[in-house]
């Protein structure tokens, strides 16, 4: 076996960093001082031409029409929102069953508690808690459970009654995302109910820390693009909603979730 | 892509399910893609999440039999890891925490520097190397068990 540990050698590129010269990614001056590199050392330009040729093959043997043509095949098999209820084959019949245990248990978690993972926000009427994809199943996050990069999640909400439900987040470095509607949608109508999924399932990014999720349920459907420019308004700084139980949004019920990335 | 999802699972079938689910994911949470990273870090984060999920998925099921060195193409010979360390790899990954999986897939499976790797999982240079030498010893003994076998 020859698993072990290498010293950097720091006169040579890694095979990572030739292949994302390769792919095209590195800063301007990056780049030049890589090609500089390439340039006086085969061994480098030898597995960098490795790494070209395997894309080649890789292009030859999967043509770009049949990967995108077996990408729609696949998409179509799903439903549009792809909730991981549903990807991850919770049985037929069970799923009202089980999204009512699911909402059993939100209710009975502890509320008032300031926990990272899952929060509850004292006395409020909704409440957010979260699915997340482990060992390809979908399990409740528990109070306090962190996140990390490229888990997958899905909300939940428990509503008393129904309304336009949007849901946003704001990060530690102040960017205001919207999670549901998607992009250029307007809010449908979300009815009331424990623990109902919200559509569509999220991918976390790399930003690490924190991140404040808003559930607003309100009076009137917004389009995401204007909701999330009039929560960046509310303050110079959105990271002050990091720490905050609500945002100062009118006809919109709230609920809150605070997630930590590692 | 295709090559990691390889060396990570083993065998083609489970590679181009994967490629095909990576890139379906991807499409679909494109529009929470800020940036922050590269695009390449962002798909590699999606890829391994979905292929370390998948793996811990077959060793519950203990199913698929490693693929054998002559399974793969020609094209994936060049440079490769050499084909048993990858299986130790495959092997011993589900058995360990999340940071430590991260960066066994940085250092063995994409050839990232210690510093890279670093950087990739966001610990210090020491911390990864105690990371890995903890997998390094994990795997020298997996495989002195499979020599006695």
């Amino acid at each position: 076996m020859s698993l072990a540990l290498r010293e950097d050698d720091p006169g040579h590129p890694s095979r990572h960093a030739l292949a994302r010269h390769e792919a095209g990614e590195g800063s301007p001056a990056e780049r030049a001082a890589l090609e500089s590199h390439l340039g006086a050392c085969p061994a480098c330009a030898e597995v960098l031409a490795g790494i070209a040729a395997l894309r080649s093959a890789f292009h030859a043997s999967h043509p770009r029409g049949d990967l995108a043509a077996a990408l729609e095949a696949r998409e179509a098999t799903r439903p549009p929102a792809r909730p991981l209820l549903t990807v991850l084959r919770w049985p037929l019949g069970l799923g009202s069953a089980t999204a009512a245990v699911i909402g059993l248990l939100l209710l009975l978690l502890p509320s008032g508690q300031e926990q990272a993972g899952a929060e509850r926000v004292k006395g409020a009427a909704l409440s957010l808690g979260f699915l997340i994809e482990v060992d390809g199943r979908a399990v409740v996050a528990e109070p306090g459970r962190s996140v990390r990069a490229g888990d997958r999640i899905q909300f939940l909400l428990s509503a008393p009654a129904g309304g336009f439900l949007h849901v946003l987040g704001v990060d530690g470095a102040g960017q205001v995302s919207v999670y549901h509607p998607a992009p250029g949608v307007v809010a449908g109508a979300f009815p009331g109910g424990a623990g109902r999924p919200v559509p569509g399932s999220v991918i976390l990014d790399d930003t690490a820390g924190p991140e404040r999720i808003f559930a607003l349920l309100c009076e009137a459907a917004r389009e995401p693009a204007a909701l999330a420019a009039e929560v960046r308004a509310l303050a110079p700084d959105p990271r002050v909603w990091l720490t905050s139980e609500a945002l100062p949004l009118a006809g919109c019920r709230q609920a809150t979730l605070l997630l930590v990335k590692e | 892509m295709y090559r990691r999802c390889w060396l990570l699972l083993g065998n083609r079938a489970d590679a181009e399910d994967a490629l095909q689910e990576v890139f379906l994911r991807a499409m679909r949470a494109a529009g929470g893609f800020r940036g922050e990273s590269s695009p390449m870090t962002w798909l590699y984060r999606i890829s391994t999440n979905h292929c370390l999920n998948v793996l811990r998925g077959k060793r519950r099921r203990r199913d698929t039999p490693p693929a054998q060195a002559g399974e793969l193409p020609a094209e994936l010979l060049c440079a490769l890891p050499r084909a048993e360390d990858l299986a130790l790899v495959r092997e011993l990954l589900p058995r360990f925490d999340a940071r430590t999986q991260e960066a066994a897939v940085a250092y063995f499976v994409d050839e990232m520097s210690l510093q890279e790797t670093a950087a990739a999982v966001g610990r210090s240079v020491p911390t990864v190397r105690k990371l890995l030498e903890r997998f390094v010893v994990a795997a020298a003994k997996a495989a002195e068990r499979g020599g006695d076998r």
